[in-house]
């Protein structure tokens, strides 16, 4: 929901599926709509993610999760060694592309906002919190359309599978996380 | 010093002083756990089974903390998007809520110190475990009056002042200070996080994208 908004109050109209979509990985218009189809391609135009340096980013959010965690293997994958090897590779290549793109300080904010919620979903994931009820509802078709609502954590907010399916107006930061 | 180095520097040294019910020297420890966590066959195990729990080998215990303790630090470190109310019960009837509590800011707060350190090529911060400067001191076992039920696996801070993620861990308030410093630091910072749009290095939109990602690669629901 803070992606959306914060993309609207830029006049930014984020593709969120494309962004939380671990497996789309793109460069091009062509490979949004190889991955998410034509409709997907024809929303987002030219720009597949709809903000700047997206690619840049979004790359390097996935070679840093997977450099620093135990994600699951893929069906065939050679061993931990070699997947060791590759990720760090990958993460080299990344953090490199990511500088040229938004300097050595844009690389270091990603850096810190992948590393602070490797911190915040163990916290919230350890203590089985709640979806804010300002949120269950505000972002009730969001969930819905990415699916999120079938993820293990759904469990600890009752309402989270039967909250509204709209569409809400702009909301702020306080509409988000308070009643 | 920048806010982020700074903010670490005291996530470390707190990470290795006697906390809310953990001493020194089992915080310590703990973060030892976490970072070794990725390398250990049972959490590789668990990691390729379909659930957690269908391995059947245990942690055992360490030097100073309990096999549950070595537990709860392995899973929260490695598997925390499969983790389950039942699983979390059983650790705390084990543990003390506090403790558990206690175990998961202390491995949340290593975890964003190791990662921050391995995505930026740097070399991990030095983690204590020598006698002469181990911290054996008493830590406060202090239990806050305003804690209760708001409908989380553990108790926290009761009256919604606060996102549900922010009083996540208020039922150990020396660990929460340190993690709150830590999240203040490398993302919210004050009463910036109100605002949608963001004069930093990266826009709100850029950082908000980052960390839709992460929370994406580690099946986070919240």
């Amino acid at each position: 929901m803070l992606l959306r908004e914060s993309g609207r109050e830029l006049g930014q109209s984020v593709n969120i599926e494309a962004v939380v979509n671990r497996g789309v990985d793109l460069a091009t218009p062509t490979d949004l709509t190889d991955q998410l189809g034509a409709e997907g391609g024809e929303r987002c135009g030219r720009d597949p993610y709809g903000f700047p340096a997206a690619t840049e980013l979004l790359r390097f959010a996935s070679a840093a999760n997977r450099m620093v965690n135990l994600l699951a293997p893929e069906p065939g994958a050679g061993s931990p060694s070699d997947h060791a090897n590759d990720d760090r590779a990958g993460l080299t290549t990344a953090r490199a592309a990511l500088v040229a793109a938004v300097g050595m300080e844009g690389m270091m904010e990603a850096a810190a906002t992948v590393a602070i919620f490797n911190g915040l979903v163990r916290v919230a994931d350890g203590t089985g919190i709640q979806l804010d009820s300002a949120m269950v509802d505000a972002s009730g078709s969001l969930r819905h359309g990415l699916g999120l609502n079938t993820m293990a954590g759904a469990a600890n907010t009752p309402d989270a599978s039967t909250s509204k399916h709209i569409e809400p107006g702009r909301s702020t930061v306080a509409d988000l996380f308070f009643d | 010093m920048s806010r982020i180095e700074k903010a670490r520097a005291g996530a470390g040294a707190a990470l290795q002083t006697s906390g809310d019910w953990l001493t020194g020297s089992q915080r310590s420890e703990a973060w030892h756990h976490a970072r070794q966590a990725r390398e250990h066959p049972i959490n590789q195990a668990r990691k390729a089974a379909v659930s957690p729990e269908a391995v059947a080998e245990k942690h055992p215990a360490g030097e100073t903390l309990t096999g549950a303790a070595v537990d709860v630090v392995n899973r929260i470190a490695t598997d925390p998007g499969r983790l389950t109310r039942s699983w979390a019960d059983r650790r705390m009837a084990e543990l003390g809520a506090e403790t558990y509590v206690e175990l998961v800011g202390v491995t949340a707060v290593a975890r964003v110190l190791d990662s921050f350190d391995e995505i930026t090529g740097r070399t991990p911060q030095a983690i204590t475990r020598d006698g002469s400067s181990r911290d054996d001191t008493p830590p406060a076992r202090h239990r806050p009056s305003d804690v209760g039920d708001v409908g989380a696996w553990v108790h926290q801070t009761v009256g919604k002042n606060r996102a549900n993620v922010s009083r996540a861990l208020s039922l150990v308030p020396e660990t929460d200070a340190a993690w709150r410093a830590l999240v203040d630091s490398h993302y919210s910072r004050g009463n910036e996080f109100m605002s949608l749009r963001w004069s930093r290095a990266l826009t709100r939109v850029q950082v908000e994208a980052v960390a839709a990602r992460t929370t994406a690669e580690l099946d986070c629901f919240y």
